[in-house]
């Protein structure tokens, strides 16, 4: 009975796996690829479906922290900076997060000291992705230890009857 | 001890094959869709989950005598 009652557990489990929230988190690495230096960074992210917050964790060398403002109904996020101490080819680390998702940078700009304002192009948007087991990867390792330890186990006790 | 017997894999890959549809079902009702990681996954864990009822089921019948 307890045998019977943990497979359907088991499968009851495997099954219910794809109704877990579809919130999304990602990190982006954005290069200031302008021709200026920038006092300003402006995101504007898809899938949010008016759920969105973001954190600054990493700026160009000369840069004190980032001060980050975020729309949420129109999906989009600022980061100003005192002023224009991200250089040419400096970096901006974001993280952007929903509660929806898939979430993703639709566009962008960067704005100098000038107030004149260069949009990013997609490609100077990376994502960092750190590689992680999904729920789908415990599942699957989970069953092969356990066929592995009911092999193992086996095997020992007809060893021992033998 | 042997350790795949094909009748008894195929009994066990119906009845949880069976209950991760319903699962599925369930899921595709609840949710409004059902995402490609989510079938792939299924599809990858069915068969090992019922090779492991197999094996127990397997072992079980061989004690049973004793």
């Amino acid at each position: 009975m307890f045998k019977k009652c943990l497979i359907v557990a088991v499968a009851v489990a495997i099954a219910s796996a794809s109704t877990v929230n579809a919130a999304d988190s990602k990190a982006y690495r954005v290069a200031n690829n302008s021709a200026a230096a920038a006092k300003q960074l402006d995101l504007t992210f898809a899938g949010t479906g008016g759920s969105l917050l973001m954190i600054v964790y990493g700026q160009d060398n000369p840069c004190p922290d980032g001060t980050v403002s975020v729309n949420q109904p129109g999906g989009n996020a600022t980061v100003t900076y005192p002023d224009d101490c991200v250089r040419v080819k400096g970096l901006v680390l974001i993280k952007a997060s929903t509660n929806n998702g898939p979430i993703s940078i639709s566009s962008g700009f960067w704005t100098d000291a000038l107030n004149n304002q260069s949009p990013i192009l997609l490609t100077d948007a990376v994502q960092i992705t750190v590689p992680t087991v999904s729920q789908w990867g415990l599942i699957v390792m989970t069953i092969a230890l356990l066929i592995a330890a009911t092999i193992i186990f086996a095997r020992r006790k007809s060893v021992v009857t033998a | 001890m042997n350790l795949f017997r094909p009748a008894l894999f195929a009994k066990a890959l119906a009845v949880i094959g069976s209950i991760a549809v319903v699962g599925c079902a369930v899921a595709l009702r609840v949710q409004g869709n059902l995402a490609t990681r989510d079938i792939v996954g299924t599809v990858i864990s069915v068969p090992m989950l019922a090779y492991l009822v197999h094996l127990w089921i397997a072992l079980g019948n061989e004690e049973a005598p004793r």
